[in-house]
């Protein structure tokens, strides 16, 4: 017998019944069709106040623009006060914004010398102040190599509550990372100080956009 | 992982009169409990949010065949594999048998506690693999050869000056030596030295928090990013993982990441909260393009027909440990083995067996904290109280320590005579302490009186003020 059979049917013995029955097994797969939604914490009705508290309690900065063709100024100016080389490295989908020659950008996953990485959100909660990145959209790497990471949120992105992501998802197929970030990279590992730029970015940065 | 639970006694006393760890333990200590509290007063659903948590793990326990073919089912239909395995043994030939095939040399892993569980790292390189522990504490403890001695902040026990003596020793040949001394420097220089690893590793192993049944994902729940690295960057990533942590559906997940986060550290959300869902998809310039997924059972399913059910209800969050007053006076090496405090002393007996863990249900003081903390309202002083008991049933106890409870059995059963008895004790007791107040030593009481005075009994026994005052 195979380990695979071994486990299942100890799982059935220690239960103290067999496989289950059609019926139960239609029960169940209703609950997967349709996942019930649990107790949620309350969150503040204006969600982009609380979505930027909460940035803020996580050690991520913030900055505003009106509208996308602003982003790249809106760049240019924070690699400057930052005193960061005029270089970034993009996810596809920010190729079409106006840019200028005065910042130079690749498009690419990222490699150990980039910088600094930019990256649309696929969503944002108030929660939590956590924005949600897919690698279906824009690579991985881009989250984690660079020393800075500045993710696009627009306004309308912001949801209250982190079930909203998994809803929206539900939309499209399940891409190989999702990434819930909240904050920049820290650790605690060393007397339980906390220290940021553990590992991923030094520095988290979301631009609203709207 | 070696096991040295059966000298917890001698450890214990070791672990006291180290005053570096003393040091570390008290550091630690306030901490946690302090950010646990912080975090759980700003939100009342609190209580509301663990009463589902349990929920969802009751269901999917009694469901956990049903939810662990769908979760299969699920990876394979994203491109990744499911292994089986009944014992540590098979789980390390597994990944043995993986990473040869995918030509390893380098391996990069994130923390997991499973891996500890089937001592992996030994496994690995015993046959050649170069292992590189990546979370910032279990590359300390890497690099000490010790063990984690708590499970989410492994070296704990280590001081800031003993992790710069380890650095310096270990990264002279990087070029690096110079003696660091404060924390950002300190953590500055494992983030070079690390980044080169996680370059050049061909595969990744973490371990997970969650598996999903609804979507086929794992889930791993990190602050440094070195989980993402290390899933991220090699050609293949490994999950170890274990047949409790399958949840139905990510809502479920959310309600358990709410409790996992502020019950550990007193965070809302980790900085990282990942979940992988198969392999890289065509066009995607990033990504592991061989995903395994590891389930191991080493006992547990036994556990889920036995009186230690609910323990498989646990995500690992560390608040017992945290909160235990034993676990915060010996640290967690003293339990020898991978899981220490409250839960650990659970879980221990129930994996390398009650006679070599014997000593661990007894090391608690059944104060109840490590329930009251717990997010999933696990019993754990009922589940150490079993665990007396099976060892009592089983013949396991000390010869001396049998007959003392037979005996104490023996009067406690007729209650009369017990206190007859023990008005008598505590007469003679009183009459001999009375002048001093204290003993400094007592007759078979030896081992208590070395290290504090026991207090003479003044005046008459409880239950005789009892009925004296109910007479008045």
């Amino acid at each position: 017998m195979s380990s695979r059979e071994q486990i299942l049917g100890k799982i059935r013995k220690s239960l103290g019944r067999g496989a289950l029955s059609g019926e139960q097994i239609s029960v169940l797969e209703a609950r997967l069709a349709t996942p019930p939604l649990h107790e949620q914490p309350q969150v503040n009705p204006d969600l982009v106040q609380q979505f930027t508290q909460k940035l803020q309690k996580v050690g991520a900065s913030f900055s505003d623009v009106e509208n996308a063709s602003l982003i790249p100024f809106a760049l240019i100016a924070l690699l400057k006060e930052w005193e960061l080389p005029l270089q970034v490295v993009i996810d596809a989908h920010l190729q079409a914004l106006p840019w200028t020659e005065e910042v130079q950008y690749a498009v690419r996953a990222a490699q150990d010398s980039d910088k600094v990485s930019v990256t649309e959100a696929f969503a944002a909660v108030a929660e939590t102040g956590t924005v949600a990145l897919l690698s279906s959209h824009s690579p991985t790497t881009l989250n984690f190599l660079p020393e800075t990471h500045i993710v696009i949120v627009h306004r309308t992105q912001i949801t209250a509550n982190l079930e909203s992501i998994w809803e929206k998802l539900r939309q499209q197929a399940m891409p190989r990372t999702v990434n819930l970030i909240t904050g920049p990279s820290r650790t605690a590992d060393v007397e339980q100080t906390i220290q940021l730029g553990a590992h991923g970015p030094r520095r988290l940065h979301v631009i609203l956009v709207g | 992982m070696q096991i040295n639970s059966p000298q917890f006694k001698q450890r214990a006393t070791v672990a006291l009169q180290d005053m570096r760890l003393q040091k570390a333990l008290s550091k630690a200590k306030g901490g946690f409990i302090d950010k646990r509290l912080a975090a759980i007063s700003t939100l009342p659903e609190f209580e509301a949010l663990r009463e589902r948590g349990k929920a969802i793990k009751q269901h999917t326990l009694e469901n956990l065949d049903f939810y662990l073919e769908r979760f299969e089912s699920q990876v394979i239909a994203q491109g990744g594999k499911v292994h089986w395995a009944s014992s540590s043994e098979e789980a390390c030939q597994l990944i043995l048998a993986i990473s040869r095939a995918a030509n390893a040399k380098v391996i990069t892993k994130g923390k997991s506690m499973v891996g500890e569980e089937i001592s992996l790292n030994e496994a690995l390189e015993a046959d050649g693999f170069k292992v590189v522990e990546t979370d910032l504490g279990e590359y300390i403890i890497q690099l000490a050869h010790e063990p984690p001695s708590h499970i989410i902040a492994p070296a704990v026990h280590k001081t800031r000056e003993q992790i710069s003596d380890l650095f310096h020793e270990h990264h002279q040949q990087y070029g690096l030596t110079q003696k660091l001394d404060s924390v950002p420097e300190l953590v500055n220089e494992a983030r070079t030295v690390l980044r080169s690893q996680f370059l050049s590793a061909d595969v990744g192993i973490t371990g997970a928090n969650f598996l999903i049944a609804e979507t086929g994902s794992t889930v791993i729940v990190t602050n440094e990013g070195n989980g993402d690295l290390t899933n991220t960057l090699p050609r293949v990533h490994i999950v170890m993982t274990s047949i409790e942590k399958v949840v139905p559906t990510l809502n479920d997940a959310t309600t358990l990441l709410r409790l996992l986060g502020r019950s550990a550290t007193g965070q809302e959300m980790t900085s990282y909260t990942t979940f992988t869902t198969g392999v890289r998809r065509e066009g995607e310039l990033d990504g592991a393009q061989e995903f395994h997924v590891v389930l191991l059972d080493n006992g547990r399913t036994t556990m889920l027909g036995d009186e230690f059910k609910d323990m498989l209800r646990c995500i690992r969050c560390g608040a017992c440990m945290n909160h235990c007053p034993v676990y915060g006076s010996v640290g967690g090496h003293a339990y020898g083995w991978v899981y220490p405090g409250p839960m650990g002393s659970v879980l221990t007996p129930l994996m390398i067996g009650l006679k070599a863990a014997q000593d661990l249900p007894n090391a608690s003081t059944l104060c109840g904290r490590c329930e009251q903390v717990c997010p999933m309202k696990i019993p754990l002083p009922t589940m150490l109280r079993q665990h007396r008991i099976n060892a009592y049933e089983q013949d396991l106890m000390p010869n001396r320590a049998r007959w003392a409870l037979k005996i104490w059995a023996y009067f406690a059963k007729r209650p009369a005579l017990y206190q007859k008895l023990a008005s008598i004790k505590i007469g003679i007791l009183g009459f001999l302490g009375g002048g001093r107040g204290s003993f400094r030593y007592l007759p078979f009481a030896g081992a208590w009186t070395k290290n504090r005075d026991f207090p003479a009994p003044q005046g008459k026994t409880f239950m005789a003020q009892w009925k004296a005052r109910k007479s008045a």
